[in-house]
């Protein structure tokens, strides 16, 4: 029992950070019926630019050895590195999915999806080897900048970190669906993401709306990114296919195009991957092993795609 | 206009970006144009090295540049290391032409990239085969690219000493393993286990190289034999960064120790360890091999850990140490433990061709056979398969102040016993 909640533990850190590179995914899609494969590249180059500003600022340090924090810092000082690092992998991000979506989407956005897709294909190529190439071909480390305590509660642990990362992402999650639901903004998004052409003739300036959903998604990439390399405690540039991938999938399960279901989709593939590490051997009798753990996921992906496309919160919508 | 203006920029920046010099592997083919500026390079390189120490004069190599390749993975999962490797690769081309040149003539050598993909390692084996001025190839460094590209190293003859470990890679005849294989590395960890650690169980986790599984394997094995209790055995899927419910698992069979067997995430398995209070020792393959990298990414969560090495410690003997305070002058950075590896094994091929006193690629594979090289590191010589006799193992234990080379053992292959090296 107590391996099980612990295994729900880390399953539902690991969802979270799934969760919230799935809302950009969904998002985006939810407005241009476009996968946008470069957004996993964004959840990579949020902590690059953290890195480096924490880097500039003297906050970490880079000896031959290691990377660590250049001095020890109060709570605020933690809490407000921790701070600098999101906000400047927000605007990083923000700023590039703009660009982004000025040179590569909006010229091809009339043209067919195809068009479109591969337009992103070659994004995500162009900005993996943009990193590559002026950040380096090596793992960091990627210091944790808030002290870490551990909490053992009946044999689970866990630590500070994990707590605050939860925490960050239902504190993200409210807000966009406050922004989305109850805002002006948030409105036209939704009346975008249902009819981009009816939008328009309803004064709903599309083009903008468009340019905020893509600074919104990849900001939240960066958001998760920076997140994900403080729970790990390392960068590298080539990080975000397979998260990429995993929150994909998370966004197919939860239903696209809908904010709390890409966050139930994170958290179902988080939890799904864990307990398919932790349980497949021993269901299996150890013919399958840990190795395999990707494959629940993608089996409940696939049975979604068969007999509920729409995922979890997603609503049917019958083609005329 | 201004649309197709966009489309235009980002095609443009799209076909720069697949050009990246670092990623695209493409041969030379030395033209004589080429051959003069190797040739000038050399002869420059000689006034530096021969003009202030008043040595005898070397006769500068003149003719067509002897071109030996050196493929490794340079951008891919362990770059920072083969970078250096490179750079080694490149040092001893020059001192070699610093020093008269092979057969009289200059060397020429370039570092490609593999990539650490096994489809780019292959395109890469394709395009040496055609190039007939090739004479050799050192490298690459990874079993799973390794594998791919030896039959077609075989089919075109090319001499190849590779530096990867798995006995995979063996089959053509061309083939020269000068380093210890991935067996015997598995099999070294599962001694220290016992004699090192007093370890009495012992759970691993392993990733699906075929290197690595052969770590595991001889791990297994051994431990078998040992009569240790394999408390949790456990592979990997690609890119796997969170451990922590493989961890989970075994922290509740609490073996005594954790061997990885792990080329890029061993960093990230130590550190979520403790960070899950888990005390066990941690035994790790090719930690040694990577020091920077593995030291950098796992800080004090890593001290005390238990890893294999191919190389003796470095401060110890005169030419290492002299190798060394060459190679920090030259690129401002000192050597891996494993640069030196790639330094030594590189000139055996230098010297396979000297011997050879041709560079038809039959005539290098007889002289590599015949290989009796006292190098850098260790001698080397080699079975009639092309694997190394008897290249040594070492086990470092990580200090707390994040050094490697205060406790050091070379591993008795024979006995499996451990003797102090320091």
């Amino acid at each position: 029992m107590v391996m099980f909640v612990q295994q729900l533990v880390n399953g539902l850190c690991i969802g979270c950070i799934y969760g919230l590179i799935a809302l950009g995914y969904s998002m985006v899609f939810g407005v241009l019926r476009m996968v946008n494969f470069a957004h996993s590249e964004f959840f990579m180059l949020g902590p690059m630019a953290a890195f480096i500003v924490l880097l500039r600022f003297g906050i970490i340090g880079v000896t031959q050895r290691s990377t660590t924090l250049a001095t020890s810092l109060s709570p605020i000082q933690a809490v407000g590195a921790v701070g600098l690092g999101l906000l400047v992998a927000v605007l990083f991000c923000g700023a590039l999915g703009f660009v982004t979506e000025r040179i590569t989407v909006r010229p091809l956005r009339q043209k067919a999806s195809v068009i479109l897709i591969v337009g992103s294909l070659g994004t995500q190529i162009f900005l993996r080897n943009f990193a590559m190439l002026f950040l380096g071909r090596d793992q960091r480390g990627f210091p944790r900048l808030l002290p870490t305590a551990f909490y053992e509660i009946k044999g689970v642990s866990f630590t500070s970190l994990q707590v605050v990362l939860v925490a960050i992402t239902v504190v993200l999650m409210v807000g966009l669906v406050y922004f989305v639901n109850k805002t002006y903004l948030g409105r036209c998004i939704r009346s975008a993401a249902e009819d981009n052409e009816v939008a328009g003739l309803m004064g709903v300036n599309v083009n903008f709306i468009i340019s905020l959903v893509f600074v919104l998604g990849p900001a939240l990439g960066g958001v998760s990114g920076v997140l994900s390399s403080m729970y790990f405690e390392h960068i590298y540039y080539a990080t975000g296919a397979l998260f990429g991938i995993k929150a994909w999938t998370a966004a197919i399960i939860g239903g696209i195009g809908s904010i709390p279901g890409a966050m139930a989709g994170g958290l179902v593939v988080g939890l799904l991957e864990t307990m398919g590490a932790g349980y497949l051997g021993i269901l299996s009798g150890g013919r399958l092993g840990t190795e395999f753990k990707d494959l629940f996921a993608f089996a409940v992906m696939i049975l979604m795609l068969l007999f509920r496309p729409q995922g979890i919160f997603g609503e049917a919508v019958k083609e005329n | 206009m201004k649309g197709k203006l966009l489309v235009l920029t980002v095609i443009v920046a799209l076909v720069a970006t697949s050009c990246a010099p670092a990623a695209t592997p493409t041969p030379q083919v030395i033209t004589k144009v080429e051959t003069k500026i190797v040739e000038k390079i050399v002869k420059e390189t000689q006034e530096v090295v021969v003009a202030p120490t008043a040595a005898p004069t070397v006769a500068a190599p003149t003719g067509k540049a002897i071109k030996v390749i050196v493929v490794l993975p340079l951008t891919g999962n362990i770059t920072y290391p083969m970078d250096l490797g490179c750079k080694a690769c490149l040092m001893a081309a020059e001192e070699t032409n610093a020093a008269g040149g092979l057969l009289g003539r200059p060397v020429f050598t370039r570092c490609m990239d593999d990539g650490s993909k096994p489809a780019m390692a292959v395109t890469l084996a394709h395009e040496l085969c055609d190039d007939p001025d090739i004479v050799a190839m050192y490298g690459t460094s990874e079993s799973s690219t390794q594998v791919p590209m030896g039959p077609i190293l075989d089919k075109c003859r090319m001499p190849n000493v590779p530096h990867a470990f798995s006995t995979l890679i063996m089959g053509g005849t061309n083939i020269f393993q000068a380093t210890p294989s991935c067996i015997s590395f598995g099999i070294a960890m599962a001694d220290a286990a016992k004699k090192l650690a007093g370890a009495k169980s012992v759970a691993l986790i392993w990733e699906q190289d075929p290197c690595a599984e052969q770590y595991g394997r001889g791990f297994r094995t051994r431990s078998q034999e040992l009569g240790l209790e394999i408390r949790g055995d456990y592979p990997l899927s690609e890119g796997t960064v969170d451990f922590k419910p493989i961890l989970t698992q075994i922290k509740a069979q609490n073996p005594d120790v954790v061997f990885s067997a792990v080329t890029q995430p061993k960093a990230l398995i130590v550190k979520q360890m403790r960070e899950m209070g888990m005390k066990q020792t941690y035994l790790v393959t090719e930690g040694v091999e990577d020091a920077k990298e593995f030291i950098n990414n796992a800080g004090q969560a890593a001290v005390g850990s238990l890893a294999t090495g191919e190389v003796p410690p470095t401060d110890k003997d005169p030419a290492m140490i002299s190798f060394a305070q060459r190679f920090q002058a030259k690129w401002g950075v000192p050597p891996e433990p494993t640069v030196y590896v790639h330094y030594q094994n590189y000139l055996l091929l230098l010297d396979a061709i000297k011997r050879a006193g041709t560079t038809d690629r039959e005539a290098i594979i007889k002289a590599l056979r015949e290989t009796d090289y006292k190098g850098l590191v260790y001698p080397v010589s080699f079975n009639a398969d092309g694997t190394a006799k008897d290249p040594p193992v070492y086990v470092y234990r990580l200090q707390p102040d994040l050094t490697f080379t205060k406790e050091v053992w070379k591993w008795v292959k024979a006995t499996g016993d451990f003797a102090p090296v320091n």
